[in-house]
Order: structure tokens, then C-alpha cells, then sequence
């Protein structure tokens, strides 16, 4: 209850802070306003998560002919648009919207996106499999497999929280 | 082609472009996703050189490529011959009729999450041209 007040309060309340007149009152009203902007693009609440829900029903049905790419990428299943959903429903609530894309071999992706180097990369299949890909900065970067089944794997929520990290 | 008939190679410093038909390929900052750069099952990555083209003729290549879908060509990514090999990947001269200047990025890892980091990398690098809107 005081989660969800305080949430209400931040996404519909955040224009307030333009009336802060110490330092330390903008500084309290600057983090309203970015705790606002967080809340905004989660996942699990809207406009954020319909968004991205609107965006892979749009980007399956465009890349469900073979060579939407024009360099002889594969479709889109129905199966793999069911699995890459699922994995959205379940990302958990604070979780900023990933922005989607296909690759050729007709996956696909999420992209949680911060520069060039600090970016990550998960492409949903039809076999379940979550492939992802991250570059953590200059030199660091992980990439590998896990199984989906229903429940994020905790290797990809770390990721996202190290790239969307401030 | 050299006397041996040897397809001479790619020098360092050559611009490649990679056509971009499909627009979720470009993040809202106009720079590029790299599920533009994942390679095809054949995993061989169709680029054009740039050699000797003039920027329209580049364009109308970039454009042969969109009417085969159809689909609109929204600009291009740039990037040379050396960040390719940077990544332990090799380019080489593929022509084809339609195309002279065309070339494949090939040397990929054969699994899926080796293949999406080498194209993070190859994507950090690109620069993305948007198509003028004159042509």
C-alpha cells in the first residue's frame, strides 16, 4: 500500500519539484523527478510495459516473411513471439523497458541500453533459450545461454542492473 | 583480380557499409543495434566497399538491396576493414553481378551468444549514415 502510494505519488506528484528553493530541497526534488522517470519506463507499469508489448507485436508481425531484412534473414514464429512476450510478463517490477528488435535467424531481441559500451542483448527463440550478449564498459563484457522457463534467470537480471546502473 | 586469378584483398583503412532496410536496427540516438550485424546461418555478412564508388552509387547499391524485399533502406553503417579484424573476424571480396564492390564479413564463432558479442563490438564502432532524403 505504501509502495504503491509512494509510486503514484512520484509518477503523478514529480512536477512539484519546480518549487524547491534550497539546495537541499532541489536536491530532494531531483530525485523525485528521476525516481519519477524510472517508474515511467518500468516494465510492469504503463505506459512503459505496453509500449514494449505494442512494439514486439509490431516487430513480429513485420518480420514473419522470410527476408524482411533483405539479406535472407528467417521469419518470425508464432512460438518465438509467445516466448519473447512471456519473458517480458515476467520481468520483474522496476525493471526499465527493454527496447526490441529480430535478428536474421528470426529471433527476437530485448536491448536494455545505456551508451555503446555499457548495453545488453537478449535474443528469445523458439527453443526457449535466452541468448544474451553485454559489453559492462571498456574492456568488460559477458555473453552465454540460459534456459527460460516462466522466471528470468538471475545471470540476466544482474546484467541489466550493471548496465542500467547509474 | 591479381595474375593468379587471387581475389586481392581488403586493405585496413576501407570503409565498408552495411544497408539498413529494417528501422528497429537504429536506436532513437541514431546509432545502430547490433542485431544489424548478426551474421545469417551461412555466416557470411554482406557489406559494400566502398572502393571507388561515388556516394550515390553506393546509395543505389544500398537501394538494389531494399527494392529485393521490398522494403525501405533507411541509411547505411559505416565502419573499416580494421575494427572487422580487430574482432578476430576477416572480410573478403565477394562480388556478385549486381553488386562489384560486394563483400562478406565471415571467420564467425558458430555459437549464437559468441556471435551476438562480436557484433556488440562490430556495432560500438559503427557510424550510421541516414539515407538523404533527396535520393
Amino acid at each position: 500500500m505504501i509502495i504503491a502510494m509512494t509510486t503514484t505519488a512520484l509518477i503523478y506528484y514529480g512536477a512539484a519539484s519546480t518549487r524547491a528553493v534550497s539546495d537541499a530541497a532541489r536536491h530532494v526534488a531531483d530525485q523525485i523527478e528521476t525516481g519519477r522517470r524510472h517508474l515511467q519506463n518500468s516494465v510492469s507499469l504503463s505506459p512503459g510495459g505496453k509500449r514494449v508489448c505494442d512494439d514486439l507485436c509490431a516487430v513480429a508481425e513485420e518480420c514473419k516473411i522470410p527476408n524482411w531484412d533483405g539479406h535472407g534473414a528467417m521469419p518470425v514464429s508464432e512460438e518465438t513471439y509467445r516466448l519473447a512476450y512471456r519473458f517480458i510478463e515476467s520481468l520483474p517490477l522496476g525493471i526499465p523497458a527493454p527496447s526490441v528488435g529480430a535478428e536474421p535467424d528470426g529471433h527476437l531481441t530485448l536491448e536494455w541500453h545505456r551508451s555503446l559500451r555499457r548495453t545488453l542483448s537478449v535474443s528469445i527463440g523458439p527453443d526457449g533459450d535466452a541468448h544474451y550478449a553485454a559489453l559492462l564498459g571498456p574492456r568488460k563484457k559477458a555473453y552465454g545461454t540460459e534456459p527460460f522457463f516462466d522466471e528470468i534467470p538471475k545471470t540476466i537480471l544482474d546484467l541489466i542492473a550493471q548496465v542500467m546502473a547509474a | 583480380m591479381s595474375v593468379d586469378g587471387a581475389m586481392p584483398s581488403i586493405a585496413n583503412e576501407e570503409l565498408l557499409a552495411r544497408f539498413i532496410v529494417f528501422s528497429r536496427w537504429i536506436r532513437s540516438n541514431q546509432t545502430v543495434k547490433p542485431d544489424a550485424f548478426m551474421p545469417p546461418s551461412t555466416l557470411d555478412l554482406s557489406v559494400t566497399r566502398h572502393k571507388d564508388l561515388s556516394i550515390q552509387t553506393l546509395w543505389q547499391i544500398g537501394q538494389q538491396v531494399a527494392d529485393a524485399r521490398p522494403a525501405t533502406l533507411y541509411g547505411r553503417a559505416d565502419l573499416t576493414a580494421t575494427e572487422v579484424r580487430r574482432q578476430k573476424l576477416e572480410v573478403e571480396p565477394r562480388p556478385v553481378p549486381e553488386n562489384l564492390n560486394h563483400a562478406s564479413i565471415i571467420g564467425w564463432p558458430a555459437d549464437k551468444p559468441a556471435q551476438k558479442s562480436f557484433a556488440q563490438e562490430l556495432a560500438a564502432v559503427a557510424r550510421y549514415v541516414a539515407k538523404p532524403s533527396a535520393l
